[in-house]
């Protein structure tokens, strides 16, 4: 049905404030469940430890939700939700009077630029590497569940197997530039087939 | 500094390791140089994200790690290149120049050398890593003496008021004994002892909580068992010790810090459909008064079959009811993972016990309000019986098998 000339022309809310409460929470839930594999991304590379990682993460969600109705509608979400963790990096080196690692702290910036621009194609890498993962041999899924699952260093990983830590650093870090190299390859040869 | 170097120190820096400044300058040299480089970067960084968060669970996708494990030698990192990807697309690495032109050559011959040797290791190792993975986080097997019933003139013995679970204090990964809270207290049976009066449809008489599976496979299960009360109710809860469960687990609120995967298991048989007269006998974690999920038969199930619905600030949402009728006795295996928002919780009734099953499998599959757990209640108003209940951190872990 066209207009008629004394419609009024709908107008898109700029501010979150003007949406209903119901619509604030889905949008938020929507926003949230999108940029969430970035932020943590992000916060893993800024802290020293997983679990501190995993911290932040619920402070920035928490200040994310507290902060909503101030975040302009017209802009990405992401680089907003960006702007709340890099505040939560930097008061979690604050209150440890620590100074950030200096590899992050030069290239945080450079490093949020990347989180924002390889987001759209996050959804396609994940699908990818699950595939991956099912070829893994049983080695090297060992070792990723030594690390990632128990959460051991190299050092520690090779205490337990008694093999020497730069055996398992080289092991890991060759089982992740295959794993990179793989989702490359299935991403190449299977465009747009996992719909 | 190439682009494998860089790889290198970002999975140095992500694994803990530090870097030196002279590292970390020549690092974010390379990173801000090219917008390509940053975003390669933080590919890199996300895998190790990603790898943490799949991880979580202690499973990953594909075949049993015992079914595709490999001779190799742990100390030699030439043999480690065989252990990597099948397809063997390998990105070149710094200072691997060496081993990327001859590794296969020298693997050959160090696969023939030292095989022996590292079948064995990866025997050893393999047997320890599973035992780690599949820890059982807390187990109570209700293996306590039969409870002695109260003296009564009637046919049926009377329902004591005291005794009961209350101060039982067996199983592993509890920091309080039971505790009952009710006008009425949950009791331990043992099933050889006859004083029950079964009615004609209570297939209770016919033996102990136990399960088979349809491949043969049969769970780990052995003495006594849980059987609440009835007219009016009991309510035993205890507190789990939340040392026995990984830190990855807990954040100030409790247990359940998002991210995290638990996996819970019991046997349960329940005689009554809970459609009539507002019957129920279920397991809780979570608050009521909070949030939380309650298993097992519901009053507000239609059905009356059992059910799985989460709690909201006292009332029940997304409830969802299975198709397993009253009377069988039951394995439920749930698994909860939690995340920021709604948990998502799966239920499996009856499952094989071979792998972990496909969640498309599963009899219940609901959201639940986010929530925290530090104890477990077993709520009833009707005669149920209940049996090894174990939470852990795999399908293996809570369901093991002789």
């Amino acid at each position: 049905m066209e207009n008629s000339p004394d419609s009024v022309p709908e107008t898109k809310p700029r501010s979150v404030r003007e949406l209903s409460r119901e619509d604030s929470r889905e949008l938020l839930a929507v926003s949230w469940v999108k940029a969430q594999p970035s932020l943590t991304a992000f916060l893993i590379a800024s802290t020293p430890q997983f679990s501190d990682a995993e911290d932040l993460l619920q402070e920035v969600a928490a200040e994310v939700a507290r902060r909503f109705d101030d975040y302009d509608l017209s802009r990405p979400f992401l680089p907003w939700a960006l702007w709340v963790a890099k505040i939560k990096i930097a008061n979690f080196y604050r209150a440890r009077e620590r100074s950030p690692v200096k590899f992050i702290g030069d290239s945080i910036d450079a490093l949020g630029a990347a989180c924002d621009r390889v987001q759209a194609t996050l959804s396609e890498e994940k699908w990818a590497l699950e595939k991956c993962l099912t070829n893994l041999t049983g080695r090297s899924r060992q070792l990723l569940l030594l690390r990632y699952f128990e959460d051991l260093t190299p050092q520690e990983i090779s205490t337990k197997l008694g093999m020497t830590a730069g055996a398992v650093r080289i092991a890991l870090l060759r089982t992740r530039s295959a794993l990179i190299s793989c989702v490359r390859s299935t991403l190449a040869s299977a465009p747009s087939s996992h719909g | 500094m190439d682009d494998a170097e860089a790889f290198e120190l970002i999975d140095a820096h992500l694994d803990r390791e530090t870097l030196t400044d002279e590292q970390s300058d020549a690092l974010t040299a390379w990173i801000t140089a090219d917008p390509q480089r940053a975003d390669q970067a933080f590919y890199r960084i996300f895998l190790h994200s990603y790898l943490r968060m799949r991880l979580q669970s202690g499973i990953l996708p594909g075949t049993s790690d015992l079914a595709t494990l490999k001779d190799f030698n742990l100390d030699d990192p030439i043999g480690t290149e065989a252990a990597l990807i099948v397809d063997r697309q390998l990105t070149p690495i710094g200072k691997s120049s060496f081993w990327r032109s001859n590794g296969l050559i020298l693997f050959i011959v160090c696969s023939l050398m030292i095989g022996v040797a590292g079948w064995a290791g990866w025997f050893i190792f393999n047997n320890e890593y599973n035992s780690s993975v599949n820890k059982i986080y807390a187990y109570e097997g209700f293996d306590y003496p039969a409870t002695i019933l109260p003296a009564s003139d009637a046919k049926e013995p009377k329902w004591p008021t005291s005794g009961g679970l209350q101060g039982l204090a067996g199983g592993v990964g509890w920091s309080e004994p039971w505790q009952e809270t009710n006008s009425k207290v949950a009791i331990i049976v043992d099933y050889s002892q006859k004083e029950m009066h079964w009615n004609a449809n209570d297939m209770r008489k016919f033996g102990p909580l136990g399960y088979t599976d349809t491949h043969g496979n049969v769970l780990q299960s052995s003495g006594n068992q849980l059987r609440t009360a009835t007219s009016p109710r009991s309510i035993s809860t205890r507190r789990f010790d939340a040392k026995a469960f990984p830190d990855s687990m807990k954040d100030e609120m409790g247990l359940g810090r998002d991210g995290s995967v638990i996996w819970f298991s019991f046997l349960a048989q329940s005689s009554l459909s809970t459609a009539d007269n507002n019957r129920y006998s279920y397991l809780v974690i979570g608050s009521k008064s909070i949030a939380g999920l309650r298993v097992g038969k519901l009053g507000a199930a239609p059905s009356g079959n059992w059910t799985a619905v989460g709690l909201l600030t006292g009332a029940e949402v997304n409830l969802r009811t299975s198709t397993f009728p009253s009377g069988e006795v039951v394995l439920l295996v749930a698994r909860i993972i939690f995340r920021p928002g709604p948990e998502d919780a799966v239920v499996w009734i009856n499952p094989k016990l071979d792998a972990e099953p496909l969640t498309t499998d599963a009899a219940l599959h609901l959201p639940v309000p986010d929530f925290r757990f530090g104890e477990i209640s077993v709520h009833a108003n009707h005669s149920t019986d209940f049996d090894e209940i174990r939470f852990g951190g795999t399908f293996r872990a809570v369901t093991p098998i002789r």
